[in-house]
């Protein structure tokens, strides 16, 4: 068994939500999101040596094992409501939040995949723009280019619909 | 942070299901009996490596504590001693064979007998 079993156990633990929501950001579906996380912890389970950045090392297994999936089979042809967001509307949740809500989803589906995955990712896989890099293995200036450029682009598709 | 990025922030996102857990755990591989060494990975270089060097370690060792021996000299055949029993007329007593004996070295020999008289 690996060494590194019960960190990478943490790691799911403490950013299931987080891994959950970056995952769906590509599969665009639950259940092969689920499956994508599912596959990347066999394969972490399974990891020999030990990776320099842990946490960004898990997210990349996981966002490998959801581009997988998409590879497998293209996304569904219906757009999942919501997407990302909660489709439950509960006591607290006010109409114009839930509006607002279904706003977002829309402007995040009409981004790039590279400015939406940068966007979910720093906002709601709580990841720096540093570990974005390290998990896209990409520059750190080209990730911010996509977070800055696609922030614009979502303000712009927000403001324009209220 | 702007207000945008706030309201961002604050939207609730949708949760795996509550399966997820155990199916993510489940992939944990079983602990095997294996030495912690081999559950550690060691590289086959490193242990064929080290295995050589004990064999190498063995062999000095028993070089000194047993030495090889060094193969001496053939050893000669064990001589032929011949004795010879004769009745001389100047031996005072014919039973006397103390200093009828002679040894000679080991290979053909050529005995030649010359009867110089009887009983």
């Amino acid at each position: 068994m690996n060494s590194l079993n019960g960190t990478f156990e943490g790691i799911y633990r403490e950013c299931r939500q987080q891994l959950f929501t970056c995952a769906l950001t590509i599969t665009h579906c639950p259940d092969r999101a689920e499956d994508a996380i599912q596959e990347a912890f066999y394969r972490l389970y399974r990891t020999n040596g030990r990776p320099r950045h842990l946490k960004a090392y898990v997210f990349r297994a996981v966002r490998n094992a959801a581009i997988d999936q998409l590879r497998r089979s293209p996304p569904p042809a219906e757009e999942l409501d919501e997407f990302i967001f909660d489709p439950g509307v509960g006591p607290r949740d006010a109409a114009a939040d839930k509006e607002f809500q279904g706003q977002v989803a829309e402007a995040l589906l009409a981004l790039s995949d590279d400015e939406r995955e940068t966007i979910v990712q720093h906002f709601y896989g709580q990841l720096t723009f540093r570990e974005i890099a390290q998990v896209r293995e990409t520059p750190l200036g080209t990730v911010t280019a996509w977070y800055r450029r696609g922030l614009e682009k979502l303000r712009a598709r927000l403001e324009e619909r209220s | 942070m702007n207000d945008l990025e706030t309201r961002l922030r604050a939207l609730p996102l949708r949760n795996p299901s509550n399966n997820l857990d155990s199916r993510v755990l489940a992939q944990r591989p079983e602990p095997s009996f294996c030495p912690p060494l081999i559950r550690r990975g060691i590289p086959l270089w490193l242990a064929a490596t080290a295995g050589l060097l004990l064999v190498i370690a063995g062999y000095a060792a028993g070089r000194i504590a047993c030495p090889p021996q060094v193969a001496g000299p053939p050893l000669r055949p064990a001589p032929v001693t011949v004795q010879v029993v004769y009745n001389s007329p100047d031996a005072g007593d014919p039973f006397d064979f103390t200093h009828a004996s002679k040894s000679f070295p080991a290979g053909e020999l050529e005995a030649k007998v010359q009867v110089q008289g009887g009983i």
